[in-house]
This record gives structure tokens, sequence and C-alpha cells, in this order.
């Protein structure tokens, strides 16, 4: 069983007058076949073919999702996190944290994940420290509430 | 969190371990590479490996050896009933299955064969734990091909009582061929591949074909009772002849000589496996006479003659099976401790001239890293889509090869969905259009078996093109096994799509 390769692109005929697009018979019934359960690609198939989104659905599925992405205003909460007491992290409104309190439960896993990189970039201790703004020392800082609001 | 491989077989087991990217067989607190299979009660102690195995000189109805063999099998078995003849421990049949009666701590003791695998594994997971200290243990089991539902179970009990997390179980042929990365780095290599296991006491030869870097057994031949310890034993037969010609004694019937003596032979097989000479040394093998002999690697050659020919027939026999010929056969893999033996590996690359012979890893490690790179490919995923991955080991594919006729001087289609294409799957091609071309025709024909029928499934035109163009066309085999094919000029971006449903 011989794959022909592709190199050179191989050259299409010209069309007749009046011909058009067309499907003229159906693919013969597939063929199943028992495999040894080990590798990468017997992995990767069962993945593709399992999972929600296939090859052909995620552009449509990624393209759907930018938008939404750019929908979500992530609220501006500076104010808010320097009033939080990182030890009281359990009693927190966690959403809030991550300046999602509009969305609430309504947010995404997708959307979470954005609002908690952006809250991160944003404040993380080593990037205020570049900013000239002060930083507690350890877990007082309010940056621990972020990290706590993700989990 | 570290992910290991482990071989249990029938006389020794390997234990690797992947990490950052590199698999490596850990070596036991011995410094040994594989820990013998071997589990001895004495007095005050129970013991597993290299200890249990000197032990059996002293203590041979309290050691067990080759716990593998009965496992998961039928105490009125024919194969079994052959082994527990031959072994000094005392079997005896509890609900059908095997139980080894022995006297641990000044009493009398009962293992279940479960058990005794269960304190191999257990030995396993102490050098795991010397390897990567606490934690979760992932690993893969490897089992022989022709293990039962039953045994796999048992097998997969024992290790989860010693500790580890089993991930998956899988057959030894194909971790074999997954260690040498056949098919994972490159998705369209195929290849035909002999895998020839020589075990301890068993050996066995697969074939697998690697397609889209998927394995698929073709055919398979066990041949019990014929493994490395046969060597071993036509080795020793040599030696008692030997001795009796110098020291005037026949030591056939004393147990404890003939283990003594058969424990020197097989160091002198492993010597003989890298050097050209070995020197078989025992004080007071008998009545305190002291033997010593120096056995070369062509006398050893010539004592294995019919061994050697054994394997070749298994060879041809499984060829046989699998209606291929040598040249069908890319690639062949040794694995199993029996495969040292440098003249069991010439005679099969003499055997099978036009394949690659792939000795680069140790005969005896190939097994436990190809499971070690399984457990990568595994770990971090959701325990249920492991247990499903592994259960589903069926795959659909084409039926036949899908062709796009083109021109060139010989008229052949050019086949861009070659037969057995998993579904899903995608592929893309580029066409290009002749000087002066503004219209094209793609027809798209799915071949017979044979190679001259074809017949057509659909047909895309497109017309008002730009002269020279190129078009990008993208061939994919949907979920449900519908074929959508999309042809796309490159700089205007027309378009012109169609779907061909499946029966």
């Amino acid at each position: 069983m011989a794959v022909t390769a592709i190199d050179p692109p191989s050259i299409l005929p010209v069309a007749n007058e009046g011909e058009t697009t067309m499907v003229v018979k159906k693919l013969s019934e597939p063929q199943t076949q028992k495999v040894e359960p080990v590798g990468r690609w017997y992995e990767a198939y069962l993945n593709r073919l399992y999972n929600k989104h296939s090859v052909s659905h995620h552009s449509v599925e990624s393209s759907s999702s930018d938008e939404s992405e750019d929908d979500t205003e992530i609220e501006d909460n500076t104010q808010f996190l320097m009033s939080l007491d990182p030890k009281d992290w359990k009693n927190q409104d966690h959403y809030k944290v991550l300046g999602l309190a509009k969305l609430r439960y309504k947010a995404t896993e997708d959307q979470i994940k954005k609002a908690y990189k952006r809250q991160v970039l944003h404040h993380h201790p080593d990037k205020r420290k570049a900013r000239g703004l002060n930083v507690k020392e350890g877990d007082d800082d309010y940056f621990t509430c972020i990290t706590r609001g993700k989990c | 969190m570290a992910a290991f491989g482990i071989h249990f077989g029938t006389c020794s087991s390997c234990l690797a371990v992947y990490k950052d990217g590199q698999t490596d067989v850990i070596a036991n607190d011995l410094g040994d590479r594989v820990t013998p299979c071997v589990v001895a009660f004495t007095e005050y102690e129970q013991s597993v490996g290299a200890a249990a195995k000197q032990g059996i000189i002293r203590n041979a109805n309290n050691s067990i050896c080759h716990v593998k063999k009965v496992i998961g099998r039928d105490f009125n078995d024919a194969l079994v009933q052959d082994y527990i003849s031959t072994w000094p421990v005392t079997v005896t049949n509890k609900d059908g299955f095997c139980q080894f009666d022995v006297e641990y701590k000044g009493k009398p003791a009962s293992f279940s064969p479960v058990e005794i695998a269960s304190n191999i594994y257990a030995k396993m997971l102490e050098t795991a734990e010397s390897h990567g200290g606490r934690g979760i243990k992932d690993a893969v089991l490897a089992v022989p091909s022709n293990f039962t539902p039953k045994q796999r179970e048992l097998i997969s009990e024992a290790a989860s009582k010693a500790g580890f997390n089993v991930l998956r179980l899988i057959n030894e042929p194909a971790a074999a061929a997954l260690a040498y990365d056949l098919g994972q780095e490159k998705h369209n290599e195929e290849c035909c591949v002999l895998v020839l296991r020589l075990g301890g006491t068993s050996t066995d030869a697969t074939i697998l074909q690697v397609n889209h870097g998927i394995y698929q057994v073709i055919s398979s031949v066990t041949l019990e009772k014929y493994g490395g310890e046969n060597f071993t034993d036509v080795l020793t037969e040599n030696l008692v002849s030997e001795f009796k010609r110098q020291a005037k004694c026949d030591i056939k019937d004393n147990r404890r000589s003939m283990t003594k003596l058969r424990l020197a032979a097989e160091m002198c097989k492993h010597t003989l496996s890298t050097l050209p000479n070995a020197q078989c040394a025992v004080d007071s093998l008998y009545d305190g006479i002291d033997f010593h002999y120096n056995v070369s690697r062509g006398r050893f050659e010539i004592l294995c003659n019919n061994l050697l020919q054994q394997c070749v027939q298994l060879i041809e026999q499984i060829l046989r099976e699998a209606k291929l010929s040598k040249s069908d056969i890319n690639k062949v893999i040794l694995c199993g401790g029996g495969a040292n033996v440098p003249i069991l590996q010439k005679s099969i690359s003499e055997c099978l001239l036009d394949s690659v012979l792939l000795t680069s890893i140790t005969c005896d490690e190939v097994i436990a890293i190809g499971a070690a790179k399984q457990t990568a490919f595994l770990v971090g995923k959701e325990p249920g889509d492991i247990k499903r991955n592994a259960e589903s080991n069926e795959i659909r594919c084409l039926s036949h090869d899908v062709a796009v006729k083109v021109e060139n001087e010989s008229n052949k289609p050019l086949i861009v969905l070659p037969k057995s294409s998993l579904i899903p799957s995608r592929k893309q091609h580029s066409f290009i259009l002749q000087e002066e071309q503004t219209t094209l025709r793609m027809e798209i024909y799915e071949m017979g078996s044979d190679d001259q029928s074809q017949d057509l499934l659909a047909k895309i035109i497109m017309r008002d093109l730009p002269a020279g163009a190129t078009i990008q066309s993208s061939f994919h085999l949907r979920r449900d096994g519908d074929l959508h094919i999309t042809c796309q000029e490159t700089t205007s971006k027309k378009e012109e799509s169609v779907t061909i449903a499946i029966s």
C-alpha cells in the first residue's frame, strides 16, 4: 500500500462545459479493526473521537468563543482587593476578587481562566514592585486572595 | 507524581520510569536493573529478589519462583500441573486455583499466587520509592498478549495491593514496539514488525502492523517451555557430565548440588553474552569436591544449536500463519532476557536478512521501557478517559483508498486518504493549475480492492479562477464517517465544497 508523495503539487484537469459540482455515490462502509491500546496516536485518536470538538467544529467554536471573551468586561477592583484581609480568604467573594461580580455563577470556565490570568498579570507582587508600589511580605499581601479565588 | 512501567516476567521483572521526557530503568537496592521474581520464606523473614534466589540452594521448599505461570490459571490445567510437578515447593488446590504451602517463621503458611505477585510488586514499589520519593505511583503493567481477562484482573489486583496506581494493562509486544517509538514520531510511518520475546520459560513471536501510529496484531504464536532457562539447562547438563568426568561422581539426583550448579551455569550464560569465555567455579559442589571449568562461547553455541533451530522454526511458523514472506518484515525487536544470547541474535538476523534488528535497548528492559512510555501518555488524564480508552480497543477506518484524478504521465490517481485511514481524520493537499487554466475538475474516486476498478464518488468544479492558481484542499473524514472536501483558491479565497456520505 503505497502513499504517493504530493511533492511537487499535482495538476488538476480542466472542467468540461456544463459540468457542476455533484455527489455521485456514497463511500463504502467503514471497517472496524482491533488494535492495541498503546501509543500517542491511539490516545489522540480517541480524544478526537470522544471530545466535544472534533477538528472541523474546532474552528467554528473557537471563533464564537473569541467573541464572547471580548464581551466579558472584567471590572477593575484594585480598591476592593486592597481592603481584603488575606487571612480571611475563606470568606471572600471569589467572583468579586476575580472581577466577575456581575457574571457570578454564569461565568464560564474560560472566562474565569481569563479573568484570573488578567488579575495575576496586573496584581502580581513582582509587577507592582516594578511599578514602584509597596508590597507586603509573604502571605500578608492581597495577591494571595487572587490565587485563592482561582481554586 | 511519577510515571512507571513495570514488566513482571516469569523469571525476572523490570521497573522503568518516565521523567523529564526520558525513560530509564531503575536499579534495585543491589544495583541490578532486573529483579529475579523469587519470593522466599525462612524461619526469620520473607525475602524477594536476588537474596531469595541465592537462598534457593538451602531453602528450595519454601522458595516460590515462576508465579506468573500459575496466576489466574486453573489448578487442573495441564500446563499448571506440568509446572507444579517440577517445583520443589508444595502447591495445593484451593477453590480450583493454586495455593503455595510453605513454612514461614516456623509455622505452616499458605499464600495465593496474587499475594506472591503482590510481594514482588511491593519490592518494585520499594525500588520506585528509592528513586522518586513518596507520592502516587502511576504505573502501566505489561502482560503477555495471551493473558485471559481473569489473569489481567489478578495481576492488576496484585499491583494495586502493593501500592501502585494501575492506569492500564498493555500487551508485551505492543510495549516493545512502543519502546522503540515505532510510528510515534512520524504519524504516517508504516511498517511491519516482528516482536520476538524470549522469556525465561516461554517464548512468543508476534507480528505487529504499525499504521498511522496505531498498532495492530496480525498474528501471534506462543511456544511454551522454550526460553532462556532451556539454555541454562543445556549448559548445566554439560557441566554435570564434565563433573562426572573430573570427579567420577554423578550429582544428577542430588537436588542441592544441582541447584548450585544451575546457578553457576546461569552466571556463565550471562557472562558468555558479553565475553568469549566464562569460568564456572563451584566450591564443594558435591562431597567436598570443588568444581572448576572453563566454558567458551563456541562450546556454548554448539550446545545450543538445537534450541536455535527451534527459534528459527518459530519465526518460519509465524510467517506462514500470517501469510507473509520474510521480506515483508521491516523490523525485528528482540526482548526478554533470553534474547541476549549473541548467537541467537546472529541466527535471527541471518534468517531475516531484509529486516532491521533493533537491539539498542537491552533486551530485558525493552518491555518495561515501553510501558513507562505509555504511562507518560496517560498521566494527568481523567481516570474515566483512561479506562474508556483501554476498553474501546477498536477503531473505525476506511475500507478502500480514496483518490483524486490528476494529470500526469502515468494517469495514476493520487491517493489522498489511503485505506485504513482513521475516522475521524483530516488531510490537506495542494494542487496547481496549468498556465492559462481557469477551470478545474476534481474527481474523487474510491479505489476497488484490485488496482483496476474505481468508483466515482463526487466531483468538484470550479470556474473563473486566476491562471496558474494554487488550490488548497482539505479532506476531512468526520466523526460520523462522512467525507467533507473543501477546495480553496489561495489568492481569491474562492471556495467550493462537497460532502460525501458514508453508507
